[in-house]
């Protein structure tokens, strides 16, 4: 069964084996898919393409000798001589180099060099040199040129920035609600309930006399049930 | 072992015996011998006549200098074209070659041009400095070291595990890094990639 994928790793094998591949290789690998053939086709033509490059980039005949003759001179200098990149970039360097040592080298030979010179002249330089020393190490510090610094421009330029403002608006609304009792009223007289007669101020003309009444030994609390009178 | 004879096929024996012996004039014959293949390989790989020129004479240096070291375990030609490989490999991350990665600005080759039969020189001159151009352009857009393995592959014919012997990698990247190397350059040279065929047409009258 053909195999596209596993084809085309064959077909670049084929072609880079080159124009020497047999038909009948050819032809079993690449089965009867036709997509295959062109690739193999189109990788053939590429690499005979990049094959002729040889053919073209060849330098002409009259090249080779002074590229032998070139070599040949290297090759006798073969021991002395760095390598090619060494020495090219010796050549370019080499100028660069040879103008920032000129001056060093020449302080170096009058310097360096060791010279005989009669006592009192010797006696006379050590002399200058210790004054010039003294001199530099008293005479008083350079001036300092104080640069006034000159005071910072202020310019003011007034800038309106949006302040964002935020308001609250709270608005209580009241609603009327009818209570129970107004229902009752409008619908009739009614009995009142407990504990609207114990929200009944009493009369105050009776006094409080808690004669007749015996203290009980045992506490009886009473859970009045109730609400508001608003409340559902 | 490999005997004399197969190791020998140009007669390269008595020359590098010579050399051995401090012979210039017979290093000098085994360089005529090699040279071109050692240029063009170089100017494959760096892709400048400058550079191919100044890397193929640091093979030849080299070559000279390691002579002695030669024991005959192989053809003069494959101990040669290690160096070479050598030489390219560690001139690879080196700032040796002067258009690394340059492109050419010629502009794409048109291919399906056909050259007429009786184009004169001048004309066949230019139809191949564009088909050079095309193709170097076409080389700078692969990695090193596909460039590489493809050059060994292509124009040499090693195998991939002569490949990797030398490049010092497996095998299964040596093949990965060819079949990418020729699928680039499939991409790259092929006018019409759907219709390979006016390729074909062309490739076949060279």
């Amino acid at each position: 069964m053909h195999n596209c994928k596993e084809t085309r790793e064959r077909i670049t094998e084929l072609a880079l084996d080159g124009v020497d591949v047999r038909a009948d290789e050819v032809a079993t690998a690449l089965g009867h898919c036709g997509e295959c053939r062109a690739e193999f086709a189109a990788l053939s033509a590429t690499l005979r393409i990049t094959a002729r490059l040889g053919e073209v980039s060849a330098p002409a005949e009259n090249y080779w000798p002074g590229y032998h003759e070139l070599l040949r001179n290297r090759l006798q200098n073969a021991g002395e001589e760095p390598p090619v990149k060494a020495q090219r970039r010796k050549d370019e360097l080499g100028p660069l180099f040879a103008s920032s040592f000129a001056p060093l080298r020449l302080c170096a030979s009058i310097f360096l060099r060791p010279v005989s010179i009669p006592l009192g002249a010797a006696a006379l330089v050590v002399c200058s040199l210790l004054a010039a020393f003294a001199f530099v190490a008293t005479r008083r510090p350079p001036v300092q040129v104080q640069f006034q610094a000159q005071a910072p421009v202020v310019v003011h330029v007034p800038v309106q920035v949006p302040v964002v403002r935020e308001k609250l608006i709270a608005k209580v609304v009241y609603r009327e609600r009818r209570s129970r009792s107004a229902k009752r009223t409008v619908n009739g007289p009614t009995t009142e309930s407990t504990f609207a007669r114990s929200q009944k101020p009493r009369n105050e003309s009776l006094p409080i006399n808690l004669t007749g009444f015996k203290p009980n030994d045992e506490i009886k609390l009473t859970v009045i049930k109730g609400g508001q009178p608003d409340e559902k | 072992m490999l005997t004399e004879r197969e190791t020998d096929p140009g007669g390269d024996i008595d020359l590098v015996k010579s050399a051995q012996a401090k012979d210039l004039d017979a290093f000098c014959a085994l360089a005529e011998r090699y040279a071109r293949r050692i240029y063009l390989l170089a100017f494959h790989y760096c892709r400048n006549a400058q550079d191919a020129e100044d890397l193929s004479q640091e093979v030849w240096l080299k070559a000279y200098q390691a002579l002695g070291t030669f024991r005959f375990d192989s053809s003069f030609y494959t101990w040669l074209r290690r160096i070479t490989i050598n030489t390219f490999l560690n001139h690879r991350r080196s700032s040796f070659f002067r258009r690394d990665g340059q492109t050419t600005a010629v502009q794409m080759l048109q291919l399906d041009v056909e050259i007429p039969a009786q184009a004169d020189a001048q004309t066949e001159n230019i139809y191949n400095k564009l088909l050079l151009d095309n193709v170097v352009s076409a080389l700078s857009e692969l990695t090193p070291s596909q460039r590489l393995a493809f050059l060994l592959r292509h124009y040499e014919g090693m195998s991939y595990e002569e490949i990797a012997k030398a490049l010092n990698c497996s095998t299964g990247t040596v093949k990965k890094g060819v079949w990418r190397a020729v699928g680039k350059l499939r991409a790259r040279l092929s006018p019409d990639p759907d219709t390979p065929e006016t390729l074909t047409s062309l490739a076949s009258e060279y």
